[in-house]
């Protein structure tokens, strides 16, 4: 009641509490977690332009979204029927991806049909899109662009527990990665299961995308440039450091990419762009981790 | 304890329609130094996958006293199996140091500086492995497997991309091996140091 009889404190408590607090939390999480995730997924893939919408759950997030807000007679109007739409679509991809990876040996094949699904899914969406009305077009248009602002602090704990928890265990994965990034055929003379390990990994970082992506849309270069930018603390030498540098590394590049966003009234992806891309050069050009890697 | 001894048993091995090698029966024993000799495509380095457990014969399988491998848990194999591909991985992200320790035994580890120094890595020890030529590349493989201690050894063209007086070193190395005790096995078109050091030849 003090907010609308002009209690400054009420105010600043309720701007603090229901305003900034869920976007600074949700973009801590979201951007420490999406950074594990591109972190793991470029060990996993061996390729360092691999990153958590290499696997096509981002683009099944997005189809799921574009289904249950562009099709005529859908509910797309309810927030909750846009998060579950979402996290289905990218569930579905993520259980397609999975069985696939026990088909192809070759991770190369996946990315390929990573990023097939991706063209997919895109040409499913312009199809939605002609049909769709005008209301629900702006709706997909604007989540596509990514964003903190529908959060709410009681959503919060799902997104911790959506999307930072399932990819924590895989810090511990060190010594298999280690053998993993020697190769399938020493790995699987190290004692490390390489099938069972890359189905882990890939349940694990899609759960962790598909529930970041349902709350705030499907936020660009996070997870492939902040694994880049981690390795200039601590090199690239050995997992232990980095998997404790990546996700910090991930929670401020993208709390400051929010702030930023707020400041400029720019959207997030906007601003994640602007700034991922010259990073991203500056490391190709002068960080010999990042040339290392893409060498 | 028995006398350590690997064994193919009536394995074949097909791509498409061409058979590799069909039927064949082989036995390493301990102390046996063994070459695998034949020209490209004889199927050498598909033989020594198979009796590290990486790939699957078409047909028979391989034992290891007397217990199938497939029956022993990938875990548990390590132990057993070291192997050493020909091939070099182009993503090379982690240090000497670490990569030495893929696969060690926890009591091998105060190990690692000497065996560094010795193999002429020491320097090299918190660089890339990318950024290793060819020789130490090798090298830094060879230390990874004597960290690991494997029982049975296998190489895939060990001393293709050394100098001749790290072959001869790497020779001498693994005949050593063999002698403490393990089965050493190794492609390679080496002939003369082949017939020098090894004990045992398989023509394929």
């Amino acid at each position: 009641m003090a907010i609308f009889f002009g209690s400054t404190d009420a105010w600043n408590n309720w701007i603090i509490l229901e305003s900034r607090l869920p976007h600074v939390l949700g973009a801590l999480i979201a951007g420490s977690a999406l950074a594990l995730c591109g972190h793991f997924m470029q060990w996993l893939f061996r390729n360092p332009l691999a990153g958590p919408s290499v696997l096509g759950v981002t683009n099944g997030a997005s189809l799921g979204m574009a289904l249950i807000v562009l099709l005529p007679g859908t509910v797309g109007n309810l927030i909750g029927s846009q998060l579950i739409a979402s996290f289905l679509g990218a569930f579905v991809v993520l259980i397609l991806m999975a069985s696939m990876s026990r088909k192809f040996t070759n991770v190369t094949a996946l990315l390929v049909v990573g990023m097939l699904l991706a063209h997919l899914t895109g040409a499913i969406e312009t199809i939605l899109l002609r049909s769709a009305t005008d209301g629900a077009r702006t709706t997909f248009v604007f989540w596509g662009m990514g964003s903190l602002d529908a959060l709410q602090t009681k959503q919060l704990p799902l997104l911790f527990i959506g999307g930072l928890v399932p990819v924590l265990p895989l810090c511990f994965y060190s010594k298999a990665m280690h053998a993993y990034a020697l190769g399938d055929e020493i790995a699987m003379t190290s004692g490390v299961h390489v099938g069972r390990l890359r189905l882990f990994f890939f349940l694990c970082i899609g759960v962790s995308v598909a529930t970041i992506t349902a709350f705030c849309g499907p936020l660009v270069f996070v997870g492939f440039v902040t694994p880049h930018l981690a390795r200039i603390y601590v090199g690239s030498g050995s997992l232990k450091k980095l998997n404790t540098i990546v996700p910090l590394t991930g929670a401020i590049f993208l709390v400051l990419a929010d702030v930023c966003s707020r400041y400029y009234g720019l959207p997030i992806n906007a601003v994640l762009a602007l700034a991922g891309l010259p990073i991203m050069i500056y490391l190709l050009l002068y960080s010999k981790y990042a040339q290392a890697w893409i060498s | 304890m028995d006398q350590l001894r690997i064994e193919a048993k009536d394995i074949s091995m097909f791509f498409e329609d061409k058979v590799i090698f069909e039927k064949l029966n082989w036995v390493g024993k301990e102390g046996d130094f063994w070459a695998i000799e034949g020209n490209n495509g004889a199927g050498k380095s598909t033989l020594l996958k198979i009796l590290a457990g990486i790939l699957k014969p078409g047909q028979g399988g391989v034992h290891l006293n007397e217990i199938n491998i497939e029956h022993i848990s990938i875990s548990d194999r390590k132990n057993h199996l070291g192997y050493m591909p020909s091939k070099r991985m182009l993503s090379g992200w982690i240090d000497v140091e670490t990569a030495v320790e893929v696969g060690a035994r926890t009591e091998k580890l105060p190990k690692i500086d000497h065996l560094l120094h010795e193999f002429e890595l020491s320097e090299k020890r918190n660089q890339l492995i990318q950024s290793l030529s060819d020789g130490e590349y090798i090298r830094m493989q060879l230390v990874r497997l004597i960290l690991q201690d494997p029982d049975v050894v296998l190489l895939d063209e060990p001393a293709a991309m050394l100098d001749s007086t790290w072959r001869k070193k790497v020779y001498e190395y693994l005949s050593h091996w063999a002698r403490r005790g393990k089965v050493v096995v190794i492609c390679s078109h080496e002939l003369e140091l082949n017939k020098l050091y090894c004990n045992q030849i398989l023509h394929l």
